[in-house]
């Protein structure tokens, strides 16, 4: 499968995930309980989500990122990941969104997925569903720009609960507009977190 | 500028980024509206606004009308 898609941004590299990425995985995954809250639950077991990443690295239509640094020794930032693609209808979903606590990476992180999904893999449209209670993330999305969608109720089974899901769409029409918006912000955080010279 | 006229300049600075009235309590924890996008603008319009200059660990301590007031006001002491 294809899993090997890169993207440079300004400050933060999205590269595909590796199994020896599954420490990082699980640790981010599982160490904020702030976070934990609006994730599918993952076992805090290395080797099972070596056996995940096994699994996805044969799926189609599935692409997982760590989001590094550029510059330094590339530390980790995150992770994020386009999956369930529709070939026929040129659409995906956008999520496994998870930045370390404190990261001022996520303009550029949603700079960078939506660059993959209209740049590099030609899509129409990509959403994001976001469980209802997470209004921090809601409010993101419809601060980048983009338009709340239809309410999915109990779409997420999540360990506190069933929980709806929220959908926001980026069409490739609105994909313009929503770029400039991020990159400003990108750039700006870009020259801030630039090593010293 | 004492620490009201500093406070009240934040809050004006956290009004207009977040699009309504915004009290001297108002943190990341308390608006709804104050998302890591929204987070950014409010650094740097603050940066403009009072001549400084955030670290990048201390952007996303910055997370309260108060916590701004109160570095701030250390600064102008300082």
């Amino acid at each position: 499968m294809d899993h090997d898609l890169r993207l440079e941004g300004y400050a933060f590299t999205l590269r595909p995930v590796q199994l020896e990425d599954a420490a990082f995985i699980v640790d981010l995954r599982t160490s904020d309980p702030q976070r934990v809250r609006y994730l599918h639950a993952v076992p805090r077991d290395a080797e099972l989500q070596r056996q995940w990443l096994a699994r996805y690295f044969e799926r189609a239509g599935d692409y997982y990122w760590v989001l590094e640094r550029r510059h330094g020794h590339g530390e980790p930032e995150g992770l994020v990941g386009i999956y369930d693609l529709d070939p026929d209808r040129r659409c995906a979903v956008w999520g496994r969104w998870v930045l370390r606590p404190g990261s001022l990476a996520a303009p550029e992180c949603a700079l960078l997925i939506y660059r993959a999904a209209f740049e590099l893999l030609q899509l129409d449209m990509v959403y994001s569903l976001t469980a209802a209670d997470n209004v921090r993330v809601l409010s993101f999305h419809e601060s980048c720009g983009l338009q709340r969608g239809e309410t999915l109720p109990n779409y997420f089974d999540l360990d506190s609960g069933p929980q709806h899901a929220v959908k926001h769409i980026c069409t490739k029409e609105s994909w313009p507009a929503i770029r400039e918006r991020l990159a400003e912000q990108a750039q700006r955080i870009a020259a801030r977190i630039a090593p010293p010279k | 500028m004492n620490d009201q006229t500093i406070e009240g300049a934040v809050a004006e600075i956290c009004a207009a980024v977040l699009g309504r009235p915004v009290g001297s309590g108002a943190s990341r924890a308390t608006e709804a509206g104050w998302d890591s996008l929204k987070h950014i603008q409010i650094i740097f319009a603050v940066e403009a606004h009072f001549g400084v200059r955030f670290t990048e660990e201390e952007i996303p301590t910055m997370d309260s009308v108060a916590r701004l007031t109160e570095y701030l006001g250390q600064r102008r002491g300082s």
